[in-house]
């Protein structure tokens, strides 16, 4: 605890003396001695956590710093601990408590992890480079041995052929049945029991032919003799006697031929390794050995005996000489094997310990709240809103959200249809409205004066036309001019109020008054094109029948203006015959109104815009006035 | 997103409209639609004549009001 001050150490220690002699005071000198270490306790904890905020990035250093760092930190957390711990104590002899820093939140715990796993980690790492370094050595020794037993192979190899050759080419001698010495070799040998040697040595299966040839003749000798012997020692008799010496006999011949079989056999063997080397050459000499016994048996008596003369014994001391390095071959490998695991193991370790230690892992608990953030930066939160996107995307009523296609069973005809007929009964409507509130009987007024026709008070509408009444007024205002009575109202008004910019619009506006009665021609020269259709009134238009298109009508009259069909008729009426009938019939109140049509001229018909042509004229006008297709009044409507 | 004739178009009030027809005037465009029924198969008795107006990519649809304003642009939608 180099950080702390000496003397508030000391300072401390003091304050716990008192504390143990001071009974009036203790409570005061508890709260110094709290204080003081309280306040060291905050410079230890900060010291540790210090250090350890100033190595966040650990993992950046080797792991040598930083078992060094893990150590150290470990080493100054230990005496806190101590030190708190003897702080908690003292104030818990005097029954009371101290709030000292939070040493939990220093995770000592992951720290030791650390350091545990660092040592780990660099002892794997200083074994494997030993294995490493024992893997060459034994590797290496380990090729040795193995150049050595390539090389003794080879000379097993060799040691084997030349058994072979001396088998061929040894010589010794053999005493005759004079006791003469005679020249002797195994290929006699071989001779002597029907073998020829050199096929034996060349031929593996003649040979293995051979031998069990030999060894079915021996045992079947071997049981001759058994049979012979059971019957000798049953009867022990010359002449069994004799027949058992000679099975015997028969029996050791069958066993040598055998031996001798067996030893070339043998002699043939391949060897591969020093054990297989060495066995061969014992059981050489052992087999060698029971021949000559066999031989003397025979009475068979070599001074030389050539299978004494192959070399075996040279063979087997070299052999021995090499020594058998097979088990130390087998030791070498299996230490090779022992290594290399231990050292697969440490690797699979270090390889999980580096990912370990990789990790950046805190080693204090951070219980910092987001308020304390908030506290700490001095956050202004004012003016902070909240924009909610769903509150964006809500549509104003009148907003188009989405353009659809129709659906297929939409009636598109029949609803373009109704709106176009909506929109245009809407615009003549609007206009017919216009025409009723602007109306006014004013000559400066009147422009583009209509015509509108109202059936009279009396609805002389439903009555038929009636020829008899009087329709030529005797009272002719004018020679122009005729009236007739008609069962309803004539009216002329005026779609708009002029102003006076219109009326500078007309050329001509001209009235002619009548009395009460008013007559208008009216030219309309308006300079602009209307705003609206314009239709003229009249134009094209026979309201009546055909007779009286030629005229305006105003007020119940018609008036006629045709010159010629007037001057005619009058002519027709100033007729001496008609005036003599006129005169004649006067008292019986003829007139001529009582003339039939055909007797007034009339003017020639031009095309009757009354499609039904068999309609009265009252007929006419009521079905005009009530038809929805009123499309000839409303062409007057403009 | 287009204004187009006889198409349907969905106000944000989630009325649906048919679009009829479609005028032009002083660089403005004036649509004529009527609500459509309940079962998208025909139209309602509620006609308007509106003006499409721009904003921020967004379409809205403004009548026509006022007797003069109508007596000028209604004559347009007028079929011979």
């Amino acid at each position: 605890m180099s950080v702390i001050d000496e003397n508030k150490l000391k300072l401390l220690k003091m304050k716990e003396r008192l504390l143990e002699i001071s009974f009036d005071n203790r409570n005061s000198v508890l709260a110094d001695y709290k204080l003081i270490a309280m306040e060291i306790d905050n410079i230890l904890y900060k010291s540790i956590t210090d250090i350890i905020k100033s190595n966040v990035s650990y993992t950046d250093k080797p792991l040598e710093e930083q078992l060094e760092l893990f150590l150290k930190i470990e080493k100054e957390y230990a005496d806190y601990d101590k030190f708190q711990q003897d702080i908690k104590n003292v104030c818990k002899k005097y029954n009371d408590d101290v709030n000292l820093s939070d040493i939990d939140s220093i995770l000592i715990e992951e720290i030791r992890k650390k350091i545990q796993s660092i040592k780990k980690y660099l002892s794997n790492k200083k074994n494997l480079e030993e294995n490493r370094k024992k893997l060459d050595e034994l590797n290496t020794e380990l090729i040795n041995e193995d150049k050595k037993m390539t090389s003794f192979k080879k000379r097993i190899d060799d040691m084997d052929a030349e058994l072979k050759l001396a088998v061929l080419k040894t010589e010794g001698r053999i005493y005759n049945s004079s006791s003469q010495i005679e020249y002797a070799d195994i290929s006699l040998e071989a001779d002597n029991l029907g073998l020829n040697l050199r096929n034996l040595l060349d031929d593996d299966s003649l040979l293995e032919e051979e031998l069990n040839k030999a060894l079915a003749e021996l045992k079947d000798a071997e049981d001759e003799l058994k049979t012979a012997q059971i019957c000798y020692d049953n009867r022990p008799n010359i002449n069994y006697k004799d027949i058992y010496l000679s099975i015997r006999e028969d029996a050791v011949k069958k066993k040598y031929r055998f031996l001798f079989l067996k030893i070339i056999s043998v002699i043939c063997k391949h060897t591969d390794s020093y054990d297989e080397a060495y066995e061969k050459r014992i059981q050489l000499i052992s087999l060698i050995k029971d021949r000559s016994d066999l031989l003397k048996q025979l009475n068979v008596k070599y001074l030389y005996d050539p299978f004494d003369r192959i070399g075996l014994k040279e063979q087997t001391e070299v052999i021995v000489a090499y020594g058998n390095n097979s088990s130390k071959v087998k030791d070498i490998r299996k230490q090779i094997e022992e290594v290399s695991s231990s050292s697969d193991l440490m690797e699979t370790e270090n390889i999980d310990l580096n990912d370990y230690l990789s990790k950046n892992i805190d080693l204090i608990r951070d219980n910092t709240l987001f308020k304390d953030i908030i506290d700490k930066e001095k956050i202004d939160l004012r003016g902070i809103t909240y924009e909610d996107d769903t509150l964006k995307r809500k549509y104003a009523s009148n907003q188009v959200v989405s353009v659809d296609a129709l659906p297929f069973h939409f009636m598109t005809n029949r609803a373009k249809e109704k709106a176009n007929g909506v929109v245009n009964r809407v615009y003549e409507m609007m206009f017919n409205i216009d025409n009723e509130k602007t109306s006014s009987v004013n000559s400066s007024s009147l422009v583009n004066p209509q015509l509108v026709i109202e059936p009279t008070s009396d609805n002389e509408l439903t009555k038929p036309f009636d020829s008899t009444k009087e329709t030529v007024s005797d009272n002719f205002e004018t020679e122009d001019e005729v009236f007739l009575d008609l069962p309803f109202t004539i009216d002329v008004v005026s779609p708009e109020e002029k102003n006076d910019s219109i009326q500078e619009q007309h050329d001509e506006v001209t009235t002619n008054t009548v009395g009460d009665d008013i007559s208008v021609s009216v030219e309309d020269k308006q300079s602009e094109p209307p705003l609206f259709q314009e239709v003229q009134p009249f134009e094209n238009i026979s309201l009546f029948d055909d007779k009286y298109d030629d005229g305006l009508i105003f007020d119940n009259k018609l008036v006629l203006k045709d010159d010629n069909v007037k001057k005619e008729n009058e002519t027709k009426l100033n007729n001496p015959v008609i005036q003599n009938l006129h005169l004649e019939n006067k008292e019986n109140g003829f007139s001529e109104d009582v003339m039939p049509d055909a007797f007034w001229t009339v003017k020639e018909e031009e095309p009757d815009l009354n499609e039904d042509n068999k309609l009265s004229f009252d007929e006419q006008i009521a079905a005009l006035v009530e038809s929805e297709d009123n499309s000839k009044v409303k062409k007057l409507v403009a | 997103m287009k204004l187009e004739v006889n198409k349907i178009v969905t106000l944000g009030n989630n009325e649906e409209y048919l679009v009829i027809d479609m005028v032009e005037k002083d660089n403005e465009e004036y649509y004529y639609i009527a609500q459509v029924n309940e079962d998208g198969t025909d139209i309602k008795d509620n006609y308007k004549i509106v003006c499409a107006t721009y904003k921020n990519g967004d379409i809205f649809l403004d009548e026509v009001l006022g007797e003069d304003k109508l007596k000028a642009i209604l004559p347009l939608f007028v079929k011979e």
